[in-house]
């Protein structure tokens, strides 16, 4: 359009807007005095006045039509008509409460659902790393490539040092270590979560503290580095909020560090969830022996890439730098490649399945209200025939009777989804609750933020899209004739919609099924999990880890002596069964993982997997505190120490594994060494004597198999990280303070940390899994209440439809019965329909299911057979059939008098 | 090529301006031209030419004003502005272009 037509357009749109009554009367006046003139001509040739004004009139092609195209024409149309639309809208909504408050409630079920799912995407799966352009940073794993699974190991440093050659993707490289800190002094002896990170750190993540200053380089450099930075909350928390904190000390496992800076509150690095809050950063010291090792798989590492480039060409770029190392060091890095993945990603991958699933199942639910309220529509679609009729016959185009029915429905659906969000409001708030976020802290801020609330409003106006669309385009559409007869109904239009209408109900019914199906299916699981015999006893069994500083306790021997030390001291509590130490509780992970062989049968030829084992030091107690039964042989004994055979106890998967058939006690095993260290506990450790068999734990959670096992005696290997268990004959709780008072009695510096109990760390790990099942199960349940709404609402209107029939029916002798078998009959055919569609989309939605939990959870649907497919269905169809019953009864009560006097 | 309708439009507006072009007229007026100009060829009802009069003016190349006539009593006045004479011209010389390429088709002798 011509910047010169504007000076002639935009005054003629200002005016139509503006002063429409005007440009209205002006419009009228034109066109009456061309009528006026051709009325005149017409007389002139000598019609008579009333002929010639209407052959004038004919001529024309009718005021009022012309006049409607005329104001077609004009350019500010829409907004007043979208005015005027919604205004209509509100009054319709007004005047049928009933409607309107089905299809809100329908509405708000939906999108509030919808708006609460995506809350939590939002939180996980889109979210900001509070980094300075955080989209271009990635964390760098190893990769073992023999087996792909392997792919997220930490990094060995000279591996790191080296990769730093590619600067052709990457910006620069950071490494870090997370590490526990005990902070001593003023008998306040506390644990927090530490890293020591690379000097470039905080420029890498281009983030700078509040406080004071970064690392410089150099600051990592053998023998210096005592210097650390605090996190907002540490500071607060212990320090005040002390504004001259900068040059004050710090005591951290009895080291003294200087504080030189103080990040800002909302600053957290690394994030993800094995991470734990850090609270302290230090640098990373490498000693010269670390610096050279491309075995110790001990860092994690992040990058930040180049501005032009992305992760592909990263990973291609590294890969090639890998490949080099490896032909330089064949040994080390033959078998090891490199995975660059988002830095946001960490942490998230592993629920981003579950997530997924969750937000296609909670649309589906969306779909489902939409047909629903559809349904209603096309059922309120057939009373406003008459009136949009004559609408049409006044001139108004089809299309604008279609934008107006879009218009209310978007405007319905608007509505719906400002409840729907302030029922996700409630929900997010009942979902953090529930949430496992201990487990998963990033459930934590999950809230409705500005985002949110633009997706939800987005959604609500789709959602009125995509429900009125059809219904309008359907009203819309009708003979004039058929339908301006008085009590005008039935004909092919009315016929098509009830087609509609079936269809979507069955529709409906297939996705609820589907959706219910998936519910039944992790309801059984998780059942069938919990009932699994995890192996040990968990009732009244209380835990508690204390990590030894290697500076204050040099010798292993001394750790070995402060544990005995502890099981004297605590085991004098009144009301205790009994007390231990281990590498950890069961279940906790926190047992190291070994290589061994069995002396006298051959190494060779045996996968890498195969020949390790779980490895626990363990005090003699340990089996009693866990409840975990003996097999054959003997337990470990107290005698059992330091200077004794060395010995060991294995489980019974151990036994099955080495020794099918064979008697195990005796035999001898030859450990390797730890799997993660490339020094320590390899050979030179004689071999160990198997003088017991105990029964499986299920060390990897409930829902993995039993692992291997081997036991020893923890004296005759001591480390200096171990978690206390302590069995009472009650409850734990109440013993605690003086179980803290014992051992501060030992060591005033030592804390203890991650104090809970046994049936604690069983509902953890379980935690996830019961989350995500409780969130489906209610998904379910409010689709298959939307679907018994819409399956009601279909067959009661047609049943109402029939009104006049079954009076004439009843009128004519049938029986109650068969008037009740009538009008059951199409209810019951289509939930038969909707339910067998529904098993035929199960099947690859449970497949789906099946496999996002398997990828986040790394669990296996068990439990759920056709059988009880089969019998969730019939109940579903059955109570489908039930809710038709209501109007089907109220149909055989019809009075045929009333019925056939009303129209 | 659009649709039939849409050429008949088109055709229509292109006569609406080549008619204003003179000199100002009146909505009446216009289709009392229009009638000897195409009479029974194109067969334009009178009502129809005023959503197009209506359209051009929204585009910009014709404006409208109110005089006073005999009676007193009022009619609006429809002229062209520059932009529409400019207009004018290109869509006539579209127009004798589209023309001529359809007549050299049709003269082409059947092989």
């Amino acid at each position: 359009m011509h910047p010169e037509s504007w000076s002639y357009i935009v005054p003629l749109r200002l005016r139509s807007l503006f002063r429409r009554s005007a440009i209205e009367q002006e419009l009228d006046e034109e066109l009456r005095d061309h009528i006026k003139r051709q009325t005149d001509e017409n007389v002139a040739r000598g019609m008579s006045p009333e002929v010639a004004h209407r052959a004038a009139l004919i001529a024309l092609g009718g005021l009022e039509q012309r006049k409607e195209q005329c104001r077609d024409v004009w350019g500010v149309n829409w907004i007043e008509d979208l005015a005027r639309d919604l205004s209509y809208g509100w009054r319709m909504m007004r005047q049928n409460p009933a409607f309107t408050a089905v299809a809100l409630l329908t509405l708000a079920l939906g999108i509030g659902a919808n708006t609460a799912i995506f809350s939590t995407d939002n939180a996980l799966l889109f979210r900001l790393l509070p980094y300075q352009d955080s989209g271009r940073l990635v964390q760098v794993f190893q990769k073992y490539l023999p087996t792909p699974a392997i792919e997220r190991m930490p990094v060995a440093p000279a591996n790191y040092l080296d990769w730093q050659r590619d600067d052709k993707s990457f910006e620069g490289f950071a490494a870090y270590r997370l590490a526990n800190f005990n902070l001593g002094g003023d008998n306040n002896p506390e644990r927090i979560r530490a890293a020591q990170t690379s000097a470039n750190t905080f420029t890498l993540l281009g983030v700078a503290p509040m406080l004071g200053r970064a690392f410089q380089s150099g600051e990592d450099a053998v023998g210096s580095g005592s210097v650390a930075i605090l996190s907002h909350g540490l500071w607060q928390r212990r320090f005040g909020a002390d504004q001259a904190i900068l040059g004050k000390t710090v005591r951290a496992n009895n080291r003294s560090y200087t504080i030189i800076g103080v990040m800002p509150p909302s600053f957290r690095f690394p994030i993800g969830w094995l991470s734990g809050e850090v609270e302290i950063w230090t640098p990373l010291i490498l000693n010269t022996s670390e610096q050279n090792s491309r075995k110790d798989i001990m860092l994690d590492v992040i990058a930040r890439l180049r501005p032009s480039v992305n992760l592909k060409q990263a990973q291609a770029n590294l890969d090639v730098v890998t490949r080099q190392l490896a032909q330089a060091y064949p040994d080390t890095n033959k078998d090891w490649g490199t995975n660059i993945m988002p830095l946001a990603e960490r942490g998230v991958s592993d629920i981003r399945g579950l997530l997924v699933f969750l937000s296609l199942a909670v649309g589906l639910v969306l779909l489902i209200a939409c047909a629903n309220v559809a349904n209603l529509l096309l059922a309120r679609g057939m009373e406003r025939q008459k009136e949009l009729t004559v609408r049409t016959a006044l001139g108004a185009q089809r299309s604008r009777v279609v934008r107006q029915l879009l218009a209310e429905g978007v405007l319905l659906s608007t509505f719906g989804g400002l409840i729907g969000i302030a029922l996700a409001y409630w929900g997010i708030d009942a979902l953090s609750a529930l949430a496992p976020t201990s487990r998963v802290p990033e459930l934590k801020p999950v809230a409705l933020n500005g985002r949110v609330l633009a997706f939800s409003l987005g959604l609500s106006v789709l959602t009125g899209f995509l429900f009125s669309l059809f219904p309008a385009l359907t009203v819309s559409s009708f003979s004039l004739h058929g339908t301006l007869q008085e009590g005008g109904r039935s004909n092919t239009g009315s016929i098509r919609r009830n087609r509609l209408k079936a269809g979507l109900v069955v529709g409906e019914l297939a996705l609820t099924l589907s959706l219910v199906l998936c519910a039944t299916s992790v309801l059984k699981s998780f059942r069938s999990y919990m009932a699994v015999d995890p192996g040990f006893v968990a009732k009244n069994v209380l835990t508690m880890r204390m990590v030894l500083p290697t500076e204050k306790y040099k010798q292993p021997q001394q750790w070995a002596t402060f544990f005995e030390r502890v099981v004297e001291e605590i085991k004098t509590i009144p009301g205790l069964v009994a007390t231990a130490v281990g590498s950890g509780a069961p279940m906790e992970g926190e047992g190291s993982v070994f290589k061994y062989n069995i002396a006298g049968k051959p190494a060779a030829g045996v996968t890498e997997s195969r020949v390790m084992a779980e490895y626990f030091r363990v005090s003699s107690e340990y089996f009693r505190v866990t409840g975990i039964q003996l097999r054959r042989g003997r337990y470990l004994q107290a005698t059992d120490g330091e200077g004794t055979p060395p010995v060991a106890v294995v489980s019974e998967e151990f036994v099955k594994r080495e020794f099918a058939g064979v008697d195990p006690i005796g035999q001898r095993i030859m450990l390797r060494g730890d799997v993660n260290q490339s020094v320590g506990g390899e050979s030179g450790r004689p071999p160990l004597e198997i003088i017991g068999v105990v029964t499986d734990t299920r060390e990897y959670g409930l829902y993995h198999k039993a692992q291997p096992m081997i036991y020893v005696p923890m004296s005759q290997d001591p480390q200096p990280a171990m978690a206390l268990l302590i069995k009472s004959a009650g409850d734990s709780g109440s013993l605690l303070p003086e179980i803290r008072r014992r051992l501060l009695k030992l060591d005033a510096d030592q804390p203890v940390y991650k104090v809970r109990t046994l049936e604690d760390i069983v509902g953890e790990n379980l935690a996830l899994f019961k989350f995500n099942t409780l969130l489906l199960t209610v998904l379910a349940a409010i689709a298959l209440l939307l679907s018994l709404i819409g399956i009601y609402g279909v067959i009661a209107y047609a049943v109402g439809q029939r009104t006049k029939e079954f009076s004439i029916r009843l009128a004519l002798g049938s029986r109650p019965r068969e008037i009740l078998r009538l009008a059951l009959k199409q209810g019951a055919w289509l939930s038969m329909l909707g339910v067998s569609l529904g098993l035929a989309l199960s099947w690859p939605a449970i497949k789906l299911l099946a496999r996002s939990l398997k990828q986040s959870m790394y669990l296996d649907l068990i439990g759920a057979g056709p059988a009880l497919f089969v019998t969730v269905s019939g109940a579903v169809a059955l109570v489908m059939l039930l809710v038709c019953l209501i109007p089907a009864r109220r149909a055989t009560h019809t009075d045929p008098m009333v019925a056939l006097r009303c129209e | 090529m659009s649709k039939p309708r849409d050429f008949v439009q088109g055709a229509l507006e292109l006569l609406l301006l080549k008619i204003l072009a003179p000199e100002p007229l009146n909505g009446f007026a216009i289709s009392q031209r229009l009638r000897q100009v195409s009479s029974e060829v194109l067969q334009v009802s009178d009502g129809s030419l005023y959503p197009a009069l209506h359209k051009l003016e929204q585009e910009g190349w014709i404006t409208a004003e109110w005089k006073p006539t005999e009676n007193n009593r009022r009619a609006k006045y429809y002229s062209l502005t520059r932009l529409g004479r400019r207009q004018l011209e290109r869509e006539t010389d579209n127009w004798n272009r589209l023309s001529t390429a359809i007549s050299y088709v049709l003269k082409l002798k059947e092989t």
